[in-house]
């Protein structure tokens, strides 16, 4: 029995290699990568979820078994597309490719160009990089970056799950249920990955130095006093002093960790929007949950974070600040953008979005059982899980703040729905929900529940996660069209594309535009007088644009072909093709009117 | 005595221009450049590391000494912020 989980490992990796040797990204349907897997894969999933939990319930956990496992896990969930298809996912991966090369070639970002490159720290880091790898660009970094960057993940969350007082079986199970459930794809090659980095860096530091002291139970009577009681030792001089921790580190090792964790935070405030805000809200959680035991670390954060916005990011806001402040309390409207304007397309498409917002929900409602079953020694988890929501009161964030937030609670909501199976029973704060008695047979059934619940989250995730493939994966002949057009394009000419979908951004940034017909809105019919209006020299067709144009926009199934023949009798000639991709360039007569 | 040494530009009183000083301290133009903001930025950050030294090798610092600290850096806090609300509302 010792070896049989390791024995289901290795057979699922063979599984994996043979499902993806097998795979063709060109097949894919309008329901993603899922469609182009076959069952091999299905099979090695439930193997690998079959060798966890039996690793899982075994009467001695192996700290070294079980990261191997989920590191298989995590190839099959997050490396499945990347070795599928060909090139990098995600049209935004190759525009901070872009942004990297124009550092790299004149040594600082472009002012006004594009609101991301007013925090160009990770854009310059990964200039560092491709100079320190004597690559020409960082293309080469975009492919397995998200496998890369999710196995990276796993360190931090080991610490966060080991200090999180939920147990060690739970730990272990909570991180698994982060990986089963991380549809959210923000691990492709950005600086919300790196910074999301950062963050859990941050936390599972200051999970492991502090741990919460004991306090003196509140002896009040009623239900009502007695919260109100609890909600007034939140604020009170020790609570937010930072007095009522324990730490088993020395002075010079917290001081130390406090300067790095200082450095990390300067770094993540001029890397990333988002990410700065949500640390400063998990930051003052942990304060007031007695996790952090010096407070002067939120206001460096804070300080590091708003004198960037007001020095370093002044080219943004400047005449953009209503993109900053005007959705702040405009809760309504964020979530129609976040949730309800997503709800469109057809029916493939439909099905994507509406299984991840059930995914959420279901995940969520399982981390209320853990919050009800658990008996912890403090509420911090609840605290980390619930903070990041604060983020919705204050930005709408493009219509993916909701997204945003429920990555940063991930980690925490997993410990909590990780509970609800394995609840920790020996802290001072009373479980709600009484223990649910197990018979003999206790064990088995746990473990066969643990892993059908494992199982149902993992296949979940890896539909909805690929789910946009058909238009957010690229082929060879996309990409090399791409290139195509940039060799041949001249500086002050401009690209047409139907949507952003499309490998391209790498190069060129200030030199030529691009015109995207649907960026500001989606027309009900795009017709070649789009083009010409807006100058397109040049304009790419391609496989993923007629995806995200039938599944997304609503258009008919040959729209691309009838556009195709209507720009060729508008003048524009085709002067490349490939079988997923053509490209066009405007005839003597429109570049004149060009 | 030499005119220029009684002139109002030597003594330092001007009878036809009225004095400027105060508007060039406080005129906004001054408060919005980046140095006003780095300053306060900086003093906070220095005062916030000496708190945060003081507490976690374990100096006991006598209990004035530690309201001052708190005192200056909740002034510095307070100054930053109303730098940064000045510098957004000029300039946005």
């Amino acid at each position: 029995m010792d070896y049989v989980p390791l024995v289901l490992a290795l057979v699922s990796c063979v599984l994996w290699i043979f499902a993806v040797a097998r795979a063709h990204s060109l097949h894919m349907s309008s329901y993603g990568l899922v469609s182009v897997l076959g069952w091999p894969f299905f099979l090695g999933i439930v193997l690998i979820i079959a060798a966890l939990a039996i690793e899982l319930l075994r009467v001695g956990l192996r700290p070294i078994h079980l990261v191997a496992l989920i590191a298989v896990l995590v190839v099959y969930v997050f490396g499945t597309a990347c070795a599928v298809e060909p090139v990098a996912g995600l049209q935004s991966s190759f525009v901070h490719a872009g942004f990297i090369q124009y550092i790299l070639v004149h040594g600082h970002p472009l002012n006004d160009y594009d609101g991301r490159f007013s925090w160009p720290g990770g854009f310059s880091l990964g200039a560092v990089l491709v100079s320190f790898t004597g690559l020409q660009n960082a293309l080469a970094f975009l492919r397995w970056f998200p496998l890369v960057i999710e196995l990276l993940y796993m360190a931090p969350l080991i610490v966060i799950a080991r200090f999180s007082g939920v147990g060690q079986r739970a730990a272990w199970l909570g991180i698994i249920i982060y990986y089963a459930n991380n549809w959210i794809y923000q691990d492709y090659f950005s600086p919300q990955a790196l910074n999301y980095l950062f963050y859990l860096v941050i936390v599972a530091a200051l999970f492991a130095c502090w741990q919460p002291a004991r306090t003196e139970d509140t002896v009040v009577k009623g239900f009502v006093r007695r919260t109100f009681a609890k909600f007034r030792a939140l604020f009170t001089r020790s609570r937010l002093g930072g007095l009522e921790t324990n730490s088993e580190w020395d002075g010079s090792t917290m001081l130390a960790v406090l300067v790095l964790l200082s450095l990390i935070a300067f770094a993540s405030s001029m890397s990333h929007q988002l990410t700065p805000y949500a640390l400063l809200l998990e930051l003052f959680a942990l304060l007031l949950t007695r996790r952090l035991g010096r407070p002067e670390l939120i206001v460096v954060a804070f300080i590091f974070t708003l004198g960037w916005l007001s020095l370093g990011a002044s080219n943004y806001w400047i005449g953009h600040i209503h993109q900053i402040f005007g959705s702040v309390f405009h809760l309504s409207g964020t979530l129609i953008n976040n949730v309800s304007n997503r709800v469109v397309g057809s029916f493939s498409h439909r099905v994507i979005v509406e299984g991840r917002i059930l995914a959420v929900i279901a995940l969520y409602a399982l981390g209320g059982i853990g919050l009800l079953r658990r008996r912890p020694d403090s509420r911090t988890l609840e605290a980390l899980a619930g903070a990041p929501l604060l983020l919705l009161l204050t930005q709408n964030y493009g219509g993916e703040g909701l997204l945003r937030a429920v990555l940063f609670a991930l980690p925490f909501v997993s410990l909590l729905a990780a509970s609800a199976l394995l609840p920790n029973q020996v802290g001072p704060i009373r479980a709600i929900w009484a223990k649910i008695p197990f018979r003999r047979s206790g064990r088995k059934v746990l473990g066969v529940v643990v892993a059908l619940i494992l199982v149902a989250m993992t296949l979940v995730t890896v539909v909805v996660r690929g789910g946009n493939d058909a238009y957010e994966s690229y082929t060879n002949g996309e990409f090399a069209a791409v290139n195509y057009t940039y060799n041949h394009i001249t500086p002050g000419q401009t690209l047409g594309v139907v949507s952003e979908n499309l490998p391209m951004g790498y190069q060129g940034i200030g030199v030529f535009s691009i015109y995207s017909a649907t960026y500001s809105k989606t027309p009900k019919r795009i017709g070649p007088s789009a083009f010409v209006k807006h100058h397109a020299t040049w304009v790419i067709l391609s496989q993923s644009q007629e995806s995200w144009g039938v599944n997304v926009a609503g258009y008919p199934e040959s729209w691309e072909v009838n556009l195709e023949s209507s720009l060729l009798i508008t003048g524009y000639k085709i002067v490349k093709v490939w079988p997923t991709a053509t490209v066009l360039h405007a005839s003597s007569s429109i570049v004149s009117q060009t | 005595m030499p005119e220029l040494a009684l002139s109002e530009f030597a003594v330092g009183l001007s009878t036809r221009y009225p004095a400027m000083n105060g508007v060039l301290l406080f005129a906004s133009g001054a408060l919005v450049g980046p140095p006003v903001v780095l300053v306060t930025m900086v003093a906070c950050l220095i005062l916030l590391a000496v708190r945060a030294w003081s507490g976690t090798v374990g100096l006991t610092l006598d209990r004035r000494l530690s309201l001052y600290i708190d005192g200056a850096i909740g002034i510095f806090f307070v100054l930053f912020m109303v730098f940064i609300i000045i510098r957004f509302t000029s300039l946005a």
